[in-house]
């Protein structure tokens, strides 16, 4: 089985938002609208303050919440693991927009919800991602999560460690965040947003 | 003291937090209000109290509208109007959002049938609708013609359509005991299905309690019963 998957490696991304060009540019995303975003996250107490990226998008979940609240069935999940939504079935209900704990999902323009696809046109070419292809510093990879050899998996057995947001919501998101500078044993000094924001990978 | 910054380099990429306007919030009580009427006037009904006849009356005739108020007001909020028979084309079982389609479509079938029980009387069939002959072969004489027939033609339609709604509304009081009991339990239904889709949110940590289905519920029936001890007080 095929299921897709992306890891970022925080130690490598720069923050230059090159993702958010590409994504808009390929998936031609409306004015004002944007499938990828950048947080900025800065912990520690001054002088002493650590900061990192975060580039944040639809984690296409194994337990995707989005899917079974769609009262229309517009939102599905492909084999291959991505979830995607069917805009001539949308009703633009937003159970979805509600139901997703990241808030990945926007109502375009057109008045359906969207979101990263990653980049399924691209995909069933053999191409990554745009945002993976374009990234400047290799910090993205796609691949197979169920395949030992593929780029996602390698990612992830040479990292030093590996997130996943909001565990605790069971969604089980296959977008793994690589080599965060913050532990959970930052937690003592750092407010809960960032130890329940940052937690143990889910799988 | 520890020092914590989480924010978006660039505010134009995060989207806005709030997913739903004030529609859904006023179909929330309009929906929770008329779950509460039927299930009090399903229960009165079953119960044959003759002593709320006036409650019953008020139940049915301010349902159908509050209702109907409460569901445009859903299909204001869609962003995809234009898709919204979509909802009736299919049956997700996992949607609640699916079920709560379905339950409002038959409680307004039962709404309407009691709204028609309580249409008063049969409209003559025979009004004095015919044309007179016109001598005049004048072009405004036939435009004239033409629109009073058109008129005609527009009251006779109502009038059918009431009466039609009258002997709809005799078969609707000839099962009146069905009818109430179809109310209490699409009432419960109605009042019941927002708080479990909110409650089944677990994105929403406020939301994601097993009491928010039964609190809605209690609340329907608070304001039913209190729009009921509105209208029917003699003072």
């Amino acid at each position: 089985m095929t299921r897709y998957a992306m890891t970022i490696d925080l130690e490598r991304c720069l923050g230059c938002q090159a993702c958010v060009v590409a994504c808009k540019t390929e998936n031609q995303v409306p004015l004002g609208y944007f499938r990828l975003r950048m947080r900025t996250i800065v912990v520690g107490t001054f002088p002493n303050l650590r900061g990192e990226f975060r580039m944040e998008q639809c984690f296409h979940c194994d337990n995707a919440p989005c899917v079974p609240v769609c009262p229309t069935g517009a939102t599905y999940k492909t084999p291959q693991g991505i979830v995607l939504v069917d805009p001539v079935k949308c009703t633009g209900c937003k159970a979805c927009v509600t139901a997703c704990p990241y808030n990945m999902r926007f109502i375009h323009p057109d008045g359906y919800a969207d979101k990263c696809t990653f980049c399924e046109h691209r995909v069933a070419e053999g191409r990554v991602p745009a945002c993976v292809e374009t990234c400047p510093t290799g910090a993205r990879a796609f691949g197979d999560l169920d395949q030992a050899n593929s780029p996602v998996r390698q990612m992830l057995a040479q990292a030093r460690r590996s997130d996943v947001l909001k565990p605790e919501t069971g969604a089980c998101p296959k977008l793994f965040y690589l080599n965060s500078k913050f532990t959970n044993s930052d937690a003592e000094d750092a407010p809960a947003v960032v130890a329940s924001e940052m937690g143990k990978a889910g799988h | 003291m520890p020092e914590i910054e989480l924010t978006g380099a660039n505010a134009l990429t995060f989207p806005t937090l709030t997913t739903w306007g004030w529609e859904i919030a006023a179909y929330l009580f309009l929906g929770g209000l008329v779950a509460g009427l039927l299930v009090f006037a399903g229960v009165i009904r079953l119960a044959n109290a003759p002593r709320f006849e006036r409650a019953l009356r008020v139940s049915d005739l301010a349902g159908l509208p509050l209702l109907g108020v409460g569901m445009f007001l859903l299909f204001l909020d869609l962003s995809n109007k234009s898709n919204v028979w979509r909802f009736y084309t299919t049956f997700q079982v996992t949607s609640v959002i699916s079920w709560g389609a379905w339950i409002l479509l038959a409680t307004m079938v039962v709404l309407v049938l009691r709204f028609v029980a309580r249409v008063p009387v049969a409209l003559e069939r025979d009004w004095r609708l015919e044309i007179g002959e016109t001598k005049r072969k004048s072009a405004i004489a036939k435009l004239k013609s033409a629109i009073r027939s058109f008129l005609f033609a527009i009251v006779r339609f109502v009038v059918w359509t009431w009466n039609v709604a009258v002997s709809i509304g005799a078969w609707a009081k000839r099962h009146d005991r069905a009818l109430a009991l179809a109310g209490v339990v699409l009432g419960i239904g109605v009042g019941f299905y927002t708080g479990v889709f909110l409650s089944t949110l677990a994105a929403r940590p406020l939301w994601n309690s097993a009491v928010l289905a039964p609190l809605f519920l209690i609340s329907g029936l608070a304001s039913g019963g209190a729009f009921l001890c509105l209208l029917i007080s003699e003072d």
